[in-house]
Order: C-alpha cells, then sequence, then structure tokens
C-alpha cells in the first residue's frame, strides 16, 4: 500500500540517497582541528605519572589538553548531590575508558598517532567490578530504596507454596551507528557554537557552561538528526562537547572530537545489569500472596542517571500484575566499570523480569500454563487495581489486549502442537510463550514534563518549525510536522524542521522515557493554533466577517465552503496589519505527582500497553536458538503514524530480544571490557529477525486521557515484548525434563547460557523422577 | 611500473597519483571527495554502514561486488569501477530501491541506510541477471553484513520484495556497456610501485613479479583481501609500511578442475568459492556462507584466511577433512604440504621466508565419503566461530576406513583429533562407537574460556557436534539444526 506522502519520515528522501548529514558530515568549517580521547586502560587505581612532551611533539598537534586545562570545573555529573563525574581524570581512576588526556591536532590521523607516544604511570588497586564483588563489599554509590505493601513476609509464609530464587540480567551497549561526536566552533566575545549528536541539547549547553567557567547564554548547541541514540545520548555527549569545546576555546579555532567505535563502547555507559532475588509464596490458585523482589544493580563508577533508572525498575516491578503484599527494594552499587546511563526502557525491562520470573516459576509449581497464571494475577478493577506505589491502573485495555492476542494468535493450539512437535524432534526443542507490557509514561523526575516549540511563518508562507525534541530516528519530526500542518492546513514541504536548537527553545528536557511527541506535540500545536487563531482574526478584521464563520483549509481561508484568499496572501495580509507571524508554544503534562522519597503518587500520566506471543525453536547441541514467530498486538492510542509507531514496535522489539539472548558484555577480572566492537559484541542481524511477524496496533482505543491527537507513546514499551521470547526459551528448554523444571534462564540466553540451562533441567529432571 | 591509480568513479576515470597506501576508500570517499553519504559505523568491516560497490572485469563481464570501504585501501582499487550511495539516483529520480526504501519506512535514523541500500543494490545486480524471484534467505544473506539498530529489518525487507519486483532500472544498469569499455581501458598492466611519506606499496600483476618483491622485502605485508590485515591500521592505528598486494595477479584467482580434484587459486574469494562449493561438496556451501558477511567475502580471499593461521579460522578445519593440499612457491621452486602441516603453533606457520601460497588443491572425495562441518557462534551471520567442527569418514561394508576430525576454536591452530581419529579408525559406524570415541576429544584439546565461550562449553559442544554427524547420517528425517526457512512458514510479503 502506498501511504500519504505526508506520512513517510521526513528525512526519507535524505537518508536514501546519502544526501542526509549527521554531524561528521558537515564539511565546510574552516581550520577544523581533531581531537582524539585517550582513555584508561586500568579499572581502579592512581594516576601517578602523565608524560605528555612526545604527544607535544608529534607532527600537526596543535594542544593537548588534562584535567588542568579545564577552564571552569571538572565535571560531568550535571548532578549536585555526589555524581561527582570528572571530564579528565586528575589523580584517581575509577574505570576503564575514563578520560586522561586529549590529544588536538590537525587531522584525526595526526591526533591518533600522537596520543600513542604518551607515558602514563598508574598504580592500580583493587577494583569492585561485579555485582557480586560490589553486593560483597556493600559499595553502594545511592541509598536503597524501598516499596512495602501489605505484609510479604508473612504472606509468604502463610502460603502454601513458596519459590525463591535469582536472575541475573546482563547489561546492553546502545550500538547506536552514529557514535558520539562534537564539533565545537568557537564565535566572537566567549561564544561557543556547539553541534553535538545529543537527545539532550539543553544539558550539554549547561555543562559545557560550567566546563568552560561562562554563563548558559554564551553557549549553543544544536542538533539537526542524530544517527541512533536509545538514550546513550542522553547524558554521554558531554565527553565529546566537553573536550571539543574546552579545545575550540583553547585555540581559537573549531574542534571535531568523534570516538572510535572502541573508544565509544569502552568509554560510554549502557544498560544497568541487575541481580533480582526475589521469594514468593502462593496457594493452588497460582495467585501471589505475598511477593520480595531484591533487585541489586551495577550502576558503574558515577552516578549519572542510575537513581531514576532504578527507581523505574521498582515502579515496574509489578508488570501487569497486582501485588497485595510486596516488598520492593533497590540497591544501587558502585563498580569500577562504565557509568550506566539510560538506555530504552529505563530500567523497566529489567524491574518487568523479576516478576515474570515468579510467574514463571509458579507455572512450573502448579504445573500450569504460565498465561493462566499470568491471567491469575493482573490487575483488575475495581479491587485488585493499585500500583504498589499508590497509582489507580484501570486494565480494561490490557485484559482486551491479551484476549485478542491469545486468540488471533492461537497461542492456545499452537502450545499443543509444540508439544507434540517435542515428543518427535530429539535435538530441536520449540517453546511459545506470550508476556505482557505495562509501561508508565512520563518522566519520573516530574520537572522534566515540559516542553517549548517556537513557529516563524514568513511573508512568503513559508514556515519554520522549532521544537525542543531531537529526531533521532524515531519520526519525531515526522509526526510533529503532521501536527501542525493540520492546523496550519498548508503543504509539509511548506514547513521546515529546524535543527533542535538551544538558542530557539531553552531549558529543554532529553528527547526521552518516550514523552517526546507527547510534549512538543502539544507544544508545537499550542504555537500553531495560537498563530491559527491570529490568522483568522487578521482575515475578520479585513473582510469584515465573524471569526466563527472562517477557517483554514487545504491551505486557503474559507468561508463555507468557499475558498476567499490562500494562507500564502492570508499570511502577507498579517504583516500588512502588523500582527505577529511568530509564536511560541509551551506544554507541561497536567495531572502527575510523585515523592520520590515515599516512593508514592501518581508518576504516570497514562500507562501503555500491549503484549507478544514468540515462538522459539532451540538446538539442544549447541544452545543455538531461533526465535521463529512473533505476533504483537500493541496499543498506541490513535495513531499519529501507523507506519512509524509499527517502526517502533519491531524496532524496540528487537533490540529487546537482542539484549534477552545474544548482547553479551564480557568484562574480564581486571575490570576491561572485553566485547567492545562489533567484532565482538553481537548485536541482531536480519536474519534473526523471526520468519513471522505480525504486529497489530489495537484498533478503537484513543488514549483515555487528553494526549496529543489521542494517541500514545510508543518508543520504550515495546521493547518489552521481547520478554515472551526468553520465556518461549525457557518453555523450550524445560521440555527436556517434561517440563517440570523451571529453566531459570539467566540473561542473556546466549548459546552457552543456554545449553548451561538444559543440563541443568536434564540433571534436575533426572534426579526427581 | 606506474605510481598512479586509474578507476571510474562518478561516470569518469578518476586518477589518483601516489596515493597514499594505507589510505582507506572510505576515508578517500569522506575527507577527499566530499562525500558523506558513506559512512563509518565501527572502522573494521563489520556494521556495513561504509558499504560500496566495486566492479571489476571477470572475463569480458563488469561483475559488481558489495565491499567493506573501512577495510579497503584505496590503491586497490586500480583498474575497478567504484559506485557509492551517491550514484544511484538518475535525473532526480530515485533509484527503485531508494523509492522503496521510502515508501516503507525503511530508514529510521538513517545512518545504515545507504549501506543497505548498496547491499541490496549488490543483490539487485545480481538478480537481474537471473529469473528467479526473491527470497528471504537471499535478502537475509545480502544484508548479514549491515547492521541496523532501529528498524528491526523488518521495513527494509518488504522494501526489498517491493523494489525487486520492480522493473526499472537506474543509471548503473542502463549504462553497463559503456561502463565496460571504460572499466576495460583502465585494466591495469602494469604493477602499481608507491612510495609515498615513507610507505611502500607495490601491487604487482604476475606471480614471477610478486615472488621477486617477496623476496626483496622480506618483511613486507602480503595483501590480499586485507578484511584483517586493514584493521591494523583502522583499529591499532598502526602504518603499514610495506606492502606487497596480490590482489592484481590473475593468475591467483583461477579456479580449475580435474578427475583429481578441484585447484583455487589463493586468491580466489570466499564467494568465488562458494561459487563452485556445491561440486566439491553439498555440505560445504552451509558453512562457507556463514564466514563474515557477503562484503568480508567477496574480498577475503582462501589463501589470506589460510595464511593468516588465526585458531578460528572457518576454513583450515573444512580443508583438512577434505585432505588439501596447498602449494608453496617461490621464484626458485615449489612444494606441496598438505594443509594440516601448514599450521605450526600459534602465528607461525610453514611458510618460509620469499614463499606464497600459490594454490590449494582439493582432491575429489570418494564416493563412499561422508562429510560435514558445524559452526558454532553467538550469531549466525558474521560472527567469529567459537569452535567449528569438520567430520569425515569413509566407509566400507560399515567399517570406518578413513577418518578425518579437525576444529577450529579448540586450539591455537587449526587441529585435527588425533585421540579421536584413531579411536575411531577400523571401527564400525555406530553410535556406541563414536560415543566412545567421543571421550578422546578431551585428550585431543584443551580449549580456553574467552568471551565467545567458556573452555567447558566447547569442550562440550565439540562432543555434541561428533554426535550430531552421527544423528544426521542416521536419521536424516528427523531435524538435527535450526531451520531458518521451514517450507512450511508463509513469506511475510506475501
Amino acid at each position: 500500500m502506498i501511504m500519504p506522502d505526508r506520512n513517510y519520515h521526513e528525512s526519507s528522501r535524505a537518508h536514501v540517497t546519502g544526501a542526509a548529514l549527521y554531524a561528521d558530515d558537515i564539511s565546510n568549517i574552516g581550520n577544523l582541528l581533531h581531537g582524539c580521547v585517550q582513555a584508561s586502560t586500568l579499572a581502579r587505581g592512581t594516576l601517578c605519572a602523565l608524560n605528555l612532551e612526545r604527544v607535544r611533539q608529534s607532527p600537526g598537534v596543535v594542544a593537548v589538553l588534562t584535567a588542568a586545562d579545564v577552564p571552569g570545573v571538572n565535571d560531568l555529573s550535571h548532578l549536585p548531590d555526589g555524581g561527582g563525574e570528572p571530564l579528565f581524570i586528575e589523580k584517581e581512576i575509577v574505570s576503564e575508558g575514563q578520560a586522561v588526556f586529549a590529544v588536538i591536532a590537525d587531522s584525526l590521523d595526526n591526533a591518533r598517532q600522537a596520543a600513542k607516544l604518551a607515558v602514563v604511570e598508574v598504580e592500580p588497586s583493587s577494583a569492585v567490578i561485579t555485582i557480586n564483588q560490589a553486593i560483597d563489599a556493600d559499595s553502594k554509590i545511592a541509598p536503597s530504596r524501598k516499596i512495602k505493601v501489605g505484609d510479604s513476609t508473612r504472606a509468604i509464609d502463610n502460603s502454601a507454596f513458596q519459590i525463591n530464587g535469582s536472575l541475573y540480567t546482563g547489561g546492553q551497549e546502545h550500538f547506536y551507528l552514529e557514535g558520539q561526536i562534537s564539533i565545537a566552533i568557537p564565535k566572537e566575545s566567549g561564544a561557543m557554537t556547539v553541534i553535538a549528536s545529543t537527545q539532550h541539547p539543553s544539558e550539554i549547553q549547561s555543562t559545557l557552561a560550567l566546563l568552560l567557567g561562562v554563563s548558559s547564554n554564551s553557549v549553543t548547541v544544536q542538533t539537526r538528526r542524530i544517527g541512533g541514540g536509545f538514550g546513550g545520548k542522553e547524558s554521554q555527549g558531554s565527553l565529546c562537547a566537553g573536550v571539543a569545546a574546552i579545545a575550540a576555546q583553547l585555540t581559537s579555532q573549531p574542534v571535531k572530537v568523534r570516538l572510535d567505535r572502541d573508544q565509544d563502547m569502552i568509554m560510554t555507559g549502557k544498560r544497568h545489569d541487575f541481580r533480582i532475588d526475589y521469594k514468593a509464596g502462593f496457594d493452588n490458585d497460582g495467585l501471589i500472596r505475598g511477593v520480595s523482589l531484591d533487585y541489586a544493580s551495577r550502576c558503574g563508577h558515577s552516578l549519572d542517571q542510575s537513581k531514576a533508572v532504578n527507581d523505574r525498575a521498582l515502579l515496574h516491578a509489578d508488570n501487569a500484575y497486582y501485588l497485595e503484599n510486596a516488598t520492593l527494594t533497590s540497591h544501587r552499587y558502585h563498580t569500577n566499570t562504565t557509568s550506566n546511563t539510560a538506555f530504552r526502557g529505563f530500567g523497566a525491562p529489567q524491574g518487568m523480569l523479576g516478576i515474570e520470573r515468579v510467574i514463571e516459576e509458579i507455572a512450573f509449581t502448579l504445573q500450569q500454563d504460565p498465561l493462566d497464571i499470568r491471567l491469575a494475577n493482573l490487575y483488575r478493577t475495581p479491587n485488585r487495581s493499585v500500583t504498589p506505589y499508590g497509582q489507580e491502573f484501570d486494565s480494561k485495555v490490557l485484559v482486551r489486549i491479551i484476549g485478542e492476542l491469545t486468540e488471533h494468535s492461537e497461542y492456545r493450539s499452537r502450545r499443543k502442537k509444540i508439544r507434540r512437535f517435542n515428543q518427535g524432534s530429539p535435538v530441536i526443542k520449540k517453546g511459545i510463550a506470550l508476556t505482557p507490557v505495562k509501561f508508565g509514561i512520563s518522566f519520573t523526575a516530574i520537572h522534566l514534563n515540559q516542553a517549548g516549540a517556537l513557529l516563524h511563518i514568513y511573508r512568503d508562507g513559508s514556515v519554520q518549525l522549532n521544537h525542543a525534541g531531537v529526531e533521532m530516528g524515531q519520526g519525531l519530526h515526522t509526526k510533529i510536522l503532521r501536527i501542525v500542518q493540520d492546523i496550519l492546513t498548508i503543504e509539509r514541504s511548506d514547513i521546515r524542521i529546524m535543527a533542535t536548537n538551544t538558542e530557539k527553545i531553552p531549558n529543554t528536557s532529553p528527547t526521552a522515557a518516550s514523552a517526546a511527541t507527547d510534549l512538543n506535540g502539544m507544544a508545537a500545536a499550542s504555537a500553531a493554533t495560537v498563530l491559527h487563531d491570529r490568522l483568522i482574526k487578521v482575515a475578520s478584521h479585513r473582510l469584515d466577517l465573524p471569526e466563527a464563520e472562517l477557517s483554514l483549509s487545504d491551505g486557503f481561508l474559507h468561508t463555507g465552503d468557499k475558498p476567499i484568499m490562500s494562507f500564502n496572501e492570508l499570511v502577507n495580509e498579517a504583516y500588512l496589519q502588523r500582527v505577529s507571524l511568530f509564536a511560541t508554544g509551551f506544554y507541561r503534562t497536567p495531572d502527575i505527582n510523585f515523592d520520590p522519597d515515599s516512593f508514592t503518587g501518581s508518576p504516570f500520566y497514562y500507562y501503555a500497553n500491549g503484549a507478544a506471543v514468540s515462538e522459539v525453536e532451540v538446538d539442544l547441541l549447541t544452545g543455538e536458538h531461533k526465535v521463529n514467530r512473533v505476533d504483537i498486538l500493541h496499543e498506541v492510542g490513535q495513531s499519529l503514524n501507523e507506519e512509524i509507531d509499527k517502526g517502533q514496535i519491531e524496532g524496540g522489539f528487537i533490540q529487546g530480544m537482542g539484549w534477552l539472548t545474544m548482547e553479551e558484555l564480557v568484562w574480564n577480572d581486571q575490570g576491561v571490557l572485553q566485547t567492545h566492537s562489533p567484532s565482538t559484541y553481537k548485536i541482531p542481524t536480519c536474519r534473526e529477525r523471526p520468519s513471522i511477524v505480525n504486529i497489530d496496533l489495537l484498533r478503537d482505543a484513543p488514549n483515555q486521557v487528553e494526549s496529543i491527537y489521542r494517541s500514545k507513546a510508543v518508543g520504550e514499551p515495546p521493547l518489552m515484548l521481547s520478554i515472551s521470547v526468553l520465556h518461549a526459551l525457557s518453555d523450550a528448554i524445560s521440555s527436556v525434563a517434561n517440563y517440570r523444571i523451571c529453566p531459570q534462564l539467566n540473561v542473556p540466553a546466549t548459546p552457552e547460557h543456554i545449553l548451561e540451562s538444559v543440563q541443568r533441567v536434564e540433571k534436575l529432571g533426572l534426579a526427581s523422577v | 611500473m606506474k605510481d598512479v591509480i586509474q578507476f571510474l568513479f562518478r561516470g569518469r576515470i578518476e586518477e589518483v597519483i601516489q596515493p597514499l597506501p594505507n589510505l582507506t576508500v572510505l576515508n578517500w570517499l569522506r575527507e577527499r571527495k566530499g562525500a558523506t553519504g558513506t559512512k563509518e559505523g565501527c572502522a573494521e568491516g563489520d556494521c556495513g554502514a561504509c558499504t560500496v560497490l566495486v566492479g571489476s572485469l571477470h572475463s569480458g563481464k563488469l561483475e559488481y561486488r558489495p565491499v567493506n570501504a573501512c577495510i579497503r585501501f584505496l590503491p586497490t582499487l586500480d583498474g575497478t569501477h567504484l559506485i557509492t550511495i551517491e550514484d544511484l539516483m538518475s535525473d532526480e529520480l530515485l533509484h527503485p530501491i531508494q523509492e522503496a526504501m521510502v515508501e516503507h519506512h525503511g530508514s529510521q535514523c538513517g545512518f545504515c541506510t545507504p549501506g543497505i541500500i548498496i547491499s541490496l543494490f549488490g543483490l539487485y545486480l545480481e538478480k537481474s541477471r537471473s529469473n528467479t524471484g526473491l527470497t528471504r534467505k537471499e535478502i537475509d544473506d545480502a544484508l548479514a553484513g549491515n547492521l541496523c539498530r532501529c528498524t528491526g529489518y523488518g521495513s527494509i525487507v518488504s522494501a526489498a520484495y517491493d523494489a525487486f519486483s520492480s522493473k526499472r532500472s537506474g543509471w548503473v544498469e542502463k549504462n553497463i556497456q559503456e561502463t565496460t569499455s571504460l572499466v576495460e581501458s583502465i585494466r591495469p598492466k602494469k604493477g602499481v610501485a608507491l612510495d609515498v611519506h615513507h610507505q611502500l606499496y607495490f601491487a604487482p600483476t604476475t606471480l614471477e613479479h610478486a615472488l621477486g618483491l617477496v623476496k626483496a622485502y622480506p618483511d613486507a605485508t602480503l595483501l590480499s583481501g586485507g578484511t584483517d590485515i586493514a584493521l591494523q591500521v583502522t583499529k591499532r592505528f598502526d602504518r603499514l609500511d610495506k606492502i606487497i598486494y596480490l590482489g592484481q595477479i590473475e593468475h591467483l584467482k583461477s579456479i580449475s578442475k580435474s578427475n583429481e580434484g578441484w585447484t583455487l587459486g589463493s586468491g580466489v574469494t570466499f564467494s568465488q568459492m562458494m561459487g563452485i562449493s556445491d561440486q566439491i561438496h553439498p555440505h560445504l556451501l552451509a558453512t562457507l556462507e556463514r564466514v563474515g558477511s557477503v562484503q568480508i567475502r567477496n574480498a577475503g580471499t582462501i589463501g589470506g584466511n589460510i595464511a593468516n593461521a588465526s585458531p578460528v579460522g572457518d576454513l583450515s578445519p573444512l580443508l583438512m577433512c577434505l585432505n588439501a593440499v596447498l602449494t608453496l612457491r617461490t621464484n626458485e621452486a615449489s612444494r606441496k604440504l598438505p594443509i594440516e602441516e601448514f599450521f605450526i603453533e600459534y602465528g607461525k606457520t610453514a611458510l618460509r621466508s620469499g614463499e606464497l601460497i600459490e594454490s590449494i588443491f582439493i582432491p575429489r572425495l570418494p564416493a563412499n565419503s561422508r562429510f560435514s562441518s558445524y559452526k558454532v557462534s553467538k550469531r549466525h551471520d558474521q560472527d567469529i566461530s567459537t569452535l567449528l567442527g569438520a567430520f569425515r569418514v569413509d566407509i566400507d561394508q560399515g567399517i570406518i576406513i578413513k577418518v578425518i576430525i579437525a576444529f577450529g576454536g579448540m586450539a591455537e591452530i587449526p587441529k585435527r583429533a588425533d585421540n579421536c581419529e584413531q579411536a575411531l579408525h577400523q571401527q564400525p559406524w555406530s553410535q556406541a562407537i563414536l560415543a566412545s570415541a567421543a571421550e578422546q576429544l578431551s585428550n585431543d584439546y584443551s580449549p580456553i574460556d574467552d568471551f565467545r565461550g567458556s573452555a567447558k562449553y566447547r569442550s562440550r559442544v565439540a562432543v555434541n557436534l561428533l554426535h550430531r554427524f552421527w544423528l544426521e547420517q542416521a536419521n536424516p528425517e528427523i531435524p538435527h539444526r535450526i531451520n531458518y526457512y521451514p517450507d512450511n512458514i508463509v513469506n511475510d510479503h506475501a
């Protein structure tokens, strides 16, 4: 089916012809210098001596930067409460990948060659690398947090059955295809313009102001598009931007700093890895009477966004299930590894894995279909509808989704078929699982739920549109163009979307938390509506007709059905009447509140729901597997762009599948990352995409709260649909002991982990016969 | 010898005088030509964002193949046609692949998109010569070396189906005649010799000349596909000061067949070998097509894979099973060496100073031979083996009269399982015998722990692979491998 033109990604033509410019493609900058950052190869220790003489003498070198060269505060953390994260190491080394110094040279090659000539003397000391080491050392980076409802200990003890266990989940590298990069261009009177690949231009701006020792009004940050972010460019862009800006200030020349892939993977943060200890009590009906979930996460060497990430993990520890008696605890550990950061889902995926494991354990204990245990424990209005943190959740939509998906995917009959197949197949085993997702939309830091837009109409009727969000491939600009286009009723080609720029919209929130369209769409709609109304007023004045009789459609001013003048003529008329043709729009999400101290409130404006059924096959001889089919039913409200929403769903699913099954970060005992390039860190390729992918958007389900077009956020929630893959693998593995033993599969389910699990289940199965 | 290279670019002959030998095609495009549509994603040939097409003449016909521009040195383009994403449009008209990518939302962030399109375009040109419909496997094969982190690939797959159903051709296809004669006109007749900033580069066109150079510069780096060697420059930022490039020697690219078997020049690429592998043995292809990606297999040569002597080189265990024999050449002499004698220890081979691998002879397998090989890695495509097992038994009246078992990833060199083989030799072909012989594998190998897998995993899987070899021979009707393309699964485009 051919979609109307305006639905295509606004940059798609530029993408497919190679004309879309990313930061590294901008070539018309004169006297450009290049920076190379040299990172610590040691996880913990002291920087004893740094001899950079030969570096300075190396051909083409213009400057060498160390901590001493930072004019302002040597800190990237952006956190007042002790997140301390120096741009350059001063003395203490707390992780591999921390910047030691940077070389600025006339070419990238010269900078790289020079960097190799440094003599760095370090004194290693003992490092805390793994979660278990951190737990043993009790090295917390922030206080633990707890949500307690009812009395879980008593409820567990009084239940007919108890289960307990642990689950490890690995981290995940973002692997945005465009690596971290910034170009700093010095301007007159101490001003600086920075082109950055970032999801958060305003944070880069304020961080640079601190680093340079200037005020924010001296720093402009702009971003036209980025080659993927996924959370990895929410706070991590400051490193390149910081080095580039300091060097540009020092040399009075533009400076580009781009990390190569290995540096990028070694130096920047990733998804948090977790150990989840669970305990639960339940009766014959499969209902969870009491549950205790203990989350221990590896935060790395600095706080970064770890508090918020772990908060969100706790806020999603229930996933879709009502927990009457629950103790949910989150411990945040300091380790001598890269500082973990935002990653699509922001802790929620890990949060959900715990309770989904509990569900699975119950199903194995009671020898029931895990789907029935899920259904039994699902939130239900009115008596089972309050989350552990006190927000009301109406599960009607989710119940509908699971019901429709179960039917359309033929889950029940396929499950039977698969069991028959497995009986006759000694080596290849199939498995199937359905898992739901309930994901809360809004930043839990309430103040971030705001956005702005700025709209200019020029005399010829053409429009420039600015808003606070960054286009990172998610189709944000495409959706927002549509909103403005609908209000002004002009062609998309008449509107030019401008680079996101701190000069245009100040104090922006990161493009994150799936909320960019919700927030910026509303802001842009507001600005467009202001201008629309002004134009109607102008027309009313000119034509001496009541405003109510005038309207804009198809680029014309109408009375009734009759076109009177074109949009362009109307705009010029407004100009002649001396009416302002630019407007700002602002939006703040209503009705949300959260007290992070008591961990109570209604932090989410609404929830986005979905469910997936995955079918897999596992090779018992090697542990290799393949996802054969996935059926997804997901809720996006009234979609702003169905194709883009489906793209987000599929992309999120596959990315989550990568995290759960193949992407493995391995550090050696010394805390040196072993998997720091695509040759050693494997993300899904086209072949991993299941042979059958059925993605449906839930029909006739507009957002119950007032959102832009009654749509729903779609960036993060679908990632967690991939949890169905993990559970389908588990189903397949458990077939080796006739579905009696819970495989307790850890994440990522690599061939090795699957084979271990197979062996464990076989052994326990024999023992229990 | 000449100090200038010539290749076709943007419709005209590009002459580069004294190109820097370590300059990659990617950096030349981006930094010297401002052609920034081709991206750097990893600088190691693993993500495909830098994919370009290189057209070269094969028996008078111009063949275009996708390669990774990030690990291809510019001087090696001598005599070729370079196509990048910027070449695909004609008269402001998008190529059908570009058009379909727009219409199917095949780009999200767009950074991988040019590379994806070029890879699909390579397949498009290949398919335009055949009349068979596009299959999902062909798409997966073509894109195995192109990572996309946004889309989940579905929209790209749909775009491919749509584009390939178009009969419209673009600029490249329409001008193929003219282009062929242009490329013909720049066919390198003379070798290249460069001396730029103390970097020496030679691209001889004859074996004799190459051998002379190898003798004169015994410390030079011998470059073929460069899929491993180039990483010294692009990842470690080392400089290769002396390069002898073997890719312009036609003799090394030849494939010949006799009653005794096949002789493959050491410069034969993996892609070329795949073209004939079915004739050597039908089970070879399944492993060969898991070596690297299309881009890597188009560049990487079998001689390079062997000479590299990596413990995880995928070809060597296969060739050991097939009793392959190497021909090693100097200008004065030629000797033959069974492949297993080539590997001495980690990083050390039997290759003597001044010597080159000229060819690999693969004898015909007797009719009573059973052969199979299995590659195991974290990911199906473009992944280095955790381990690879190759198995061959020749059976006469139920008795194993010849057995070769070889593994990669289990030792510091590709290595045969002597004890296991001994336990099988002259024994009945039976499950019990195989099971007991499998126990010998722990005497043959002491694998290491690394990020690809633990020693325990490798040892266990090695035993299991031998078991699979038995199962597949004994019960061919039962599935013993993951089936990526089951017949009963409806094509997702239908």
